[in-house]
């Protein structure tokens, strides 16, 4: 089963994790991203917070593509992503990424593959607010 | 009537989040950048990092568009 939300609120991750729970499932693997204080793109100081904001339909599109395709590739019984949007304190989960499997090979490779392919394509932003200024992370040529 | 939207940094140099464009038919996505940077000209800078896409696919060579259309510049994305 495949679970791909964009949510405002802050994540219960535990839910996600007991909602992962099958009696065919040997291995219940979970990514949790954070927001942290150091900025992506070297030093200017401590990050205040976070933004993030989406393309919504577009990022539900290719968040749940992304999902799909690592159910196939990995033999996945449930799957959740759940990606928040809005503004983020330090500490703050940004996405919780939730697999169930049979052996916990596929559910650390299946998790791992969603997180790195959010990052190549799902149309999500997010805006480092320090005390000084605003920077939106890789958006430099 | 089509429209593009802007997100992220693209929506802070452009000024808005969205325009309309009468333009319709198939067209080298190079060309449809050139009109849209003549309508934002700020936008220059941050062209060779951004994607496009049309109705929620990331666009080739060539796009298509139409009466409904919905296009999107998309700067890198930077999600999880």
């Amino acid at each position: 089963m495949i679970d791909v939300q964009l949510v405002t609120g802050s994540i219960d991750t535990a839910a996600l994790i007991a909602a992962a729970g099958n009696p065919d499932a040997g291995a219940v693997a979970c990514f949790v991203g954070t927001a942290r204080r150091t900025s992506s793109m070297g030093p200017s100081g401590d990050v205040t917070r976070l933004e993030y904001e989406a393309y919504a339909p577009m990022a539900v599109k290719e968040l749940e593509s992304i999902a799909r395709e690592a159910c196939e590739r990995h033999d996945v019984i449930h799957l959740a992503v759940h990606h928040r949007l809005g503004v983020l304190a330090i500490g703050d989960a940004a996405v919780v990424i939730v697999v169930s499997t049979a052996h916990r090979t596929a559910a650390f490779e299946a998790c791992r593959e969603v997180i790195e392919r959010i990052k190549q394509r799902v149309p999500i932003w997010k805006k480092e607010v320090f005390h000084d200024g605003t920077e939106w992370v890789n958006a430099h040529p | 009537m089509a429209r593009i939207l802007y997100f992220g940094i693209a929506r802070d140099l452009a000024g808005t989040a969205e325009d309309t464009i009468s333009h319709r038919g198939v067209m080298a996505s190079d060309d449809f950048w050139r009109i849209v940077i003549a309508m934002h000209p700020q936008l220059e800078r941050v062209r060779p990092i951004c994607r496009l896409a049309v109705d929620m696919s990331y666009a080739g060579a060539d796009i298509d568009i139409r009466e409904d259309s919905e296009l999107a510049i998309i700067p890198p994305v930077a999600g999880g």
